[in-house]
């Protein structure tokens, strides 16, 4: 069923991993991958590889669910993988008609296929050892300087908090109106993509007058709660940056200088 | 002094017609009630008499056009008041899924003591002792879409409760869950009431007003009655009328006396009218 869906999805576990705070994981996961387009030869891949698979190990996460966050991109990264074997110039090393393999093209292919699965499993395993409200707590922290120059920091992170937790109520949604629109004899599977584009539109309609109404619901809610915005709230689990935080943060650094050595240097 | 006073009650819903002009449709005509501390108030009434509104009046969701609610001597139409009113009187509503704002169940229930800028050991003691009380301990991770119906009213009442409030307003909790969940959430307010806390419990099923130990009885905007479940109860033909029924074993006892049973007057409960049914057999 379409409820199924895992999205924001997060492994309930003890590790230092999940332990981490936050903002050093958030910040991790970017730098990480900003590193993934730094390494430019396969040697600097597998110090990218091992350290994310140290993450792993460490963080106890079954292979199961990383695989999960993998599959529904496997078919962008096949297409990337078939462009790049086929499209780039230079020593080719089999030719049928017009298409023909090159070395560089193989190279190339092998390179952004890696890359492309180490970028999506390590922010996937940001996303599975990370609570949402940690996330998005730490999201607001990182932004709270810009809070200065008016970016509504807190704001956003609420609004970040309670997509993450209506996606699957808004999912659920969906399905019933398309079942109730099948029962009435909506036609949703036969006809071209304009035909099946247009079909969306009943359901599209009652849809949005639900989200308007559960955004109604869930304010009166809040407020309800005394929700009053950013003034004098605190958090049930305050972000510490720990001892632990400072060790893995160096880690992370002597990675990023190795890549950036590596890159140099080889 | 009451702890909720309500004089006089007027509520206006503003809409606009097409060219733009203001109407005002007249929700609640003119209120007055009290509601003492500790006590178990059910409100009854059909749909659109008012009483889900009455409901958000009771902690400054909405504030009276006319008229005046008091919460333990705060006025609610009073700004400064307002955080101190909601503090007071948490609310449950009828939808377990509008109300839940996070995607895990303890950073849920956390929701309402973060906004009142408590202590984080306190937030995590508040928490646990929550979830706790409505037997959810073990849920606490969980995500609340993967969640029953009942579980996720649960979850709404310790998110609550965490608030440690005076009173907690029920609005139609009950009304989307199944028998079982409904079962829980009465369970759990009586439970509540009886540790102390003033419950206002909003239904449209009899059989739970019955477990009150006061009701009024809502119509059109006004109170039509107003007492103890026994002496509402005893007014069938009135409660019909409003297209209201009374409780099933009320029912049954007053067609078993017309029938010639020997049944006391005043049963409630299922088990009242077993006793009294056993009772009469063995004369």
């Amino acid at each position: 069923m379409i409820r199924d869906i895992t999205l924001g999805q997060y492994y309930p576990g003890n590790s230092v991993i999940h332990k981490l705070d936050p903002r050093v994981k958030i910040l991790a996961a970017l730098l990480y991958i900003v590193a993934l387009f730094v390494v430019d030869n396969f040697s600097g891949f597998i110090v990218a590889i091992v350290l994310l698979e140290a993450v792993i190990i460490i963080s106890r996460v079954p292979r199961k669910y990383i695989w999960r966050g993998l599959k529904p991109v496997l078919i962008i990264i096949a297409f990337t993988l078939i462009v790049n074997i086929f499209m780039v110039r230079g020593e080719v090393l089999w030719q049928f008609g017009v298409l023909h393999i090159t070395r560089e093209g193989l190279r190339t292919a092998a390179f952004v296929g890696i890359r492309l699965v180490l970028l999506i499993i390590g922010s996937s395993m940001l996303t599975l050892t990370t609570r949402p409200i940690g996330l998005t707590d730490g999201i607001e922290a990182l932004l709270s300087p810009f809070k200065k120059i008016g970016l509504p920091a807190h704001e956003l992170a609420m609004m970040m908090t309670i997509a993450l937790r209506f996606i699957p109520t808004l999912l659920e949604e969906t399905d019933k109106i398309i079942k109730a629109q099948q029962a009435r004899g909506a036609d949703f599977e036969s006809g071209n993509i304009l035909r099946r584009a247009k079909a969306l539109i009943p359901i599209l309609v009652p849809l949005f007058i639900s989200a308007f109404r559960i955004a109604q619901d869930l304010a009166m809610a809040m407020e309800a709660r005394c929700y009053g915005g950013d003034v004098k709230r605190t958090r049930m689990n305050a972000m510490v940056f720990a001892r632990r935080d400072l060790i893995a943060s160096i880690i992370f650094c002597a990675f990023l200088a190795l890549i950036v050595l590596q890159r140099v240097l080889l | 002094m009451s702890f909720i006073r309500v004089e006089n009650l007027v509520y206006d819903y503003i809409k606009t017609d097409e060219g733009g002009a203001p109407i005002a449709s007249r929700a609640i005509k003119g209120v007055s009630f009290n509601i003492e501390r500790g006590s178990f108030t059910a409100i009854i009434g059909q749909n659109g008499s008012g009483k889900s509104t009455l409901a958000k009046n009771l902690n400054g969701l909405l504030l009276p056009t006319e008229g005046k609610v008091c919460i333990d001597g705060l006025d609610t139409s009073v700004p400064e008041n307002v955080w101190n009113v909601r503090q007071k009187v948490a609310m449950v509503f009828q939808n377990p899924d509008n109300q839940i704002v996070s995607a895990i169940v303890e950073d849920d229930v956390a929701f309402g003591p973060e906004n009142l800028g408590i202590d984080p050991a306190e937030i995590r003691r508040r928490v646990d002792s929550a979830l706790d009380g409505v037997e959810m301990g073990d849920y606490k991770e969980k995500a609340p879409h993967m969640l029953s119906g009942g579980q996720k009213q649960r979850i709404a009442i310790a998110g609550a409760v965490a608030m440690e409030p005076e009173c907690i307003v029920f609005d139609e909790p009950t009304a989307m869950l199944d028998p079982k969940g409904r079962r829980e959430v009465l369970g759990i307010a009586r439970d509540l009431n009886s540790k102390g806390m003033t419950v206002v419990f909003i239904t449209h099923f009899m059989e739970e007003a019955a477990c009150a130990d006061h009701v009024i009885v809502m119509d059109g905007g006004l109170i039509k009655m107003e007492g103890t479940p026994r002496e509402v109860f005893s007014r069938e033909e009135e409660l019909v009328s409003l297209s209201l029924g009374v409780p099933a074993a009320v029912q049954l006892a007053s067609r078993l006396r017309k029938r010639g049973v020997e049944i006391p007057e005043g049963i409630l409960t299922d088990e009242e009218l077993v006793r009294a049914i056993t009772e009469a057999k063995a004369e």
